[in-house]
């Protein structure tokens, strides 16, 4: 079975999500709830650091569809940061870079949420 | 036109250089090493952008040039505007064709009565000379210059320059183009592979999980994922109806919508072979017109089926592509696939719960059955004088079928029958309740009123209404030769004397768990040696043949009045035989109990 686990940390409005492992159609259901949660508390500034994401499929990738348009009709966003080169390649396969603010640091997405707020 | 710079060619070529020819040689260096430094950018660049920047730029900056654009020609030999510096954007992928190419660089004055839009456009944006891109007798395309900036005509060396530069970047475009071939082929490669990669993973976690809801929750993410969308419903027919299992992102209206209504109209509207339905293309159809109207204005823009068996069995509706780029067939073609793959999935997964589910029943129905066992009498106390017999015959859902014979002092002893509401487990738990009570009670009342109404508060408590026993209690004195007993609510037993007449046995009162605090009463009978007292659950009067008709009571008192003069277990077998001969091959779906008694002497 694929490891997958999310790791949350709140900053003001912020809340960053810290992926680790395989985010696959096995693991999605987990990141989901991980979503669906900040949602449901009102948290639409949302940071997700795939720096230890190792490997993401479509199903993984459908999350973040499930959620972006909710996100953003409350002023908020969701913003993905540090990841890896292989990662990356999927995303921008399927076409995610277009409609998805991916930055390089997960600094980069606070100032840009910052920036916005100020 | 100035006639300033239109030297000879040849005397160019002089042997003896003159003032002049010197002059002319410096610049030839000039553009050579220009040409030298830019064939090496062009050759070490497989950006088609680059390459075509600098075919542009390079000139404009060398020979004062103001504008220029450079057009390529596709696979039908269209050409269309790739690059352009100092014209209007407009122009940008503009498309052309023409009758015939031109195979050299042509200058406006030599194009004045071509009328092609092209030309006209040519002449419009005030563009001067005309140089083909050739390589390898490939005809790529043109790069076209306007006036240079002092409005001077081009001079044979310049043309000549404008040529070789052209033809350097010929090979390179050439190589470009060909690069970016490979590289788009390569995405539509590594998008399949990736498409190819999610109906692995799908298919791989598809065979893992057995529930239904969790293989649609995948499918819908994969989906999602890989199409850009965030809209999302997926229906699947289960027990003659469909079923809405994911729904994501759409409106509320959706949800509430009552599919058991709509399983024709949307499980039947695809003709055979028929991959998708767009929604907003549908031609209006009062078969499905409405279920189809709700679903696209709940943001559901394509149906697609999912076949089992050539059956449509579900379907997907997705919303549009938030790049707003449209669904392409090859997506419609990949969903198609992702579904019928899935749609097995569900079908194994529904069969699997099935199975589970009458599994599961199938063990309570074994406990049950074990208990009830367990819970009837394993023998009977021994009366002297009195034959007494118990048959209980379990159906296969197992009823709650109950009797007992407690010796309660020496010449006291209790008889009961009781049949309780329900099957299987629940059946069998409350009948384990109501053994419980009796053998508890009946040691303290020896009286029937008491004891009855004891286990009817008992029962009132611990069941819900819909839950109820009717239960028929005696106590046999054997030094009196007589009974006393109370009936609530259970099939009247029959005392039959020996002279042929018969009696049944009503006093009592209202069924066990229906009401607390019922009044019951009792009543006394009085036996003499040949009487039968014969106790039954409605199983025995409500055996049903192949006929719907029931066994019922007036075949069973002609027939227990025939036999009364036998021993028991003949009454008994007889009874038992009648009934299977009435039901023949039906399979009965309660139970079948009998308790009876005969007084010897």
């Amino acid at each position: 079975m694929s490891e997958f686990s999310v790791h949350r940390k709140d900053m003001d409005e912020i809340s960053v999500l810290n992926l680790d492992g395989y985010l696959d159609a096995h693991t999605a259901p987990s990141f989901e709830e991980s979503l669906k949660q900040l949602v449901d508390e009102g948290r639409f500034k949302i940071i997700v650091n795939c720096d230890k994401l190792a490997y993401i499929s479509s199903a993984g990738l459908g999350v973040f569809m499930g959620y972006i348009e909710d996100v953003r009709a409350n002023n908020g966003d969701i913003k993905m940061s540090n990841m890896s080169e292989k990662v990356f390649k999927i995303f921008d396969l399927l076409g995610f870079p277009s409609l998805y603010e991916i930055v390089d640091e997960e600094g980069e997405a606070v100032d840009k949420f910052s920036n916005i707020n100020s | 036109m100035p006639e300033k710079d239109s030297a000879d060619p040849k005397s160019q070529s002089s042997p003896i250089p003159t003032q002049e020819g010197f002059d002319g040689l410096k610049i030839r260096y000039l553009e050579l090493t220009a040409l030298f430094e830019i064939n090496k950018i062009l050759n070490s660049s497989l950006e088609l952008r680059t390459i075509l920047d600098n075919v542009l730029l390079t000139p404009m900056g060398r020979l004062m040039i103001s504008k220029g654009m450079v057009l390529l020609n596709d696979k039908n030999s269209i050409l269309s505007v790739k690059n352009i510096k100092g014209v209007s954007t407009d122009l940008l992928n503009r498309q052309f064709s023409l009758e015939d190419y031109p195979q050299s660089s042509l200058l406006s004055r030599d194009l004045q009565d071509r009328q092609e839009p092209f030309f006209e456009e040519f002449r419009k944006q005030g563009m001067e000379i005309l140089v083909p891109m050739i390589a390898d007798d490939n005809y790529l395309g043109m790069v076209i210059y306007g006036e240079k900036f002092d409005r001077q005509s081009f001079t044979q060396d310049e043309i000549d320059f404008l040529e070789s530069l052209a033809n350097l970047a010929a090979i390179a475009v050439d190589k470009a183009v060909l690069f970016e071939d490979v590289r788009e082929a390569n995405k539509k490669l590594d998008k399949k592979i990736q498409e190819l990669n999610t109906m692995f993973e799908i298919s791989r976690e598809l065979n893992s999980t057995l529930e239904e809801s969790k293989v649609a929750q995948i499918l819908s993410f994969a989906i999602m994922g890989e199409m850009l969308i965030n809209k999302c419903i997926i229906l699947v027919e289960r027990d003659g109806r469909i079923n809405l299992v994911v729904a994501k992102g759409v409106q509320d209206a959706i949800k509430e919508l009552d599919y058991s209504l709509c399983k024709p109209a949307l499980l039947g509207m695809f003709a055979a072979g028929q991959n998708h339905v767009k929604l907003g293309d549908l031609e209006p159809d009062p078969d499905h017109e409405e279920p189809c109207k709700i679903l696209r204005e709940g943001g559901i823009e394509y149906l697609i089926p999912m076949l089992s068996k050539d059956r449509v069995r579900g379907l997907i509706g997705i919303g549009h592509k938030i790049n707003g780029q449209e669904v392409s067939t090859d997506e419609l073609e990949f969903l198609e696939t992702l579904g019928n793959e899935t749609m097995i999935s569900i079908e194994n997964a529904q069969l699997v719960e099935e199975m589970l589910e009458k599994q599961r029943m199938e063990d309570e129905l074994m406990i049950a059955r074990d208990m009830q066992k367990q819970l009837l009498p394993q023998t009977l106390p021994d009366i002297p004088g009195i034959e007494i017999i118990g048959r209980n015959v379990s159906s296969r859902e197992v009823g709650g079928d109950y009797y007992d014979c407690i010796k309660l002092s020496d010449h006291l002893y209790g008889l009961a029958i009781a049949d309780v509401s329900g099957k299987s487990m629940p059946a069998a738990l409350l009948m384990a309740n109501i053994q419980a009570s009796l053998r508890t009670l009946v040691l303290d009342y020896h009286e029937t009123v008491e004891t009855v109404s004891h286990i009817n508060s008992i029962i009132y408590q611990n069941t819900t209404l819909d839950k109820f026993i009717t239960f028929f209690y005696c106590i046999l004195d054997t030094d009196k030769r007589s009974i006393i007993y109370t009936n609530a609510g259970h099939n009247p037993p029959y005392l039959l004397h020996a002279d042929g007449s018969i009696e049944t046995l009503e006093e009592g009162g209202l069924i066990l768990g229906m009401m607390p605090d019922v009044p019951y009463q009792s009543a006394t009978r009085e036996l003499a040696p040949g009487d039968v007292l014969f106790m039954f659950t409605d199983g025995i009067t409500e055996a049903m043949n192949d006929k719907d008709e029931e066994y019922g009571e007036e075949r069973l008192e002609p027939l227990l009045k025939n036999m009364v003069q036998n021993p028991l277990t003949e009454i008994m077998d007889g009874v038992e035989s009648s009934i299977m001969d009435f039901v023949g091959d039906m399979p009965q779906t309660d139970d079948m109990t009998m308790l009876a008694m005969k007084i010897l002497h």
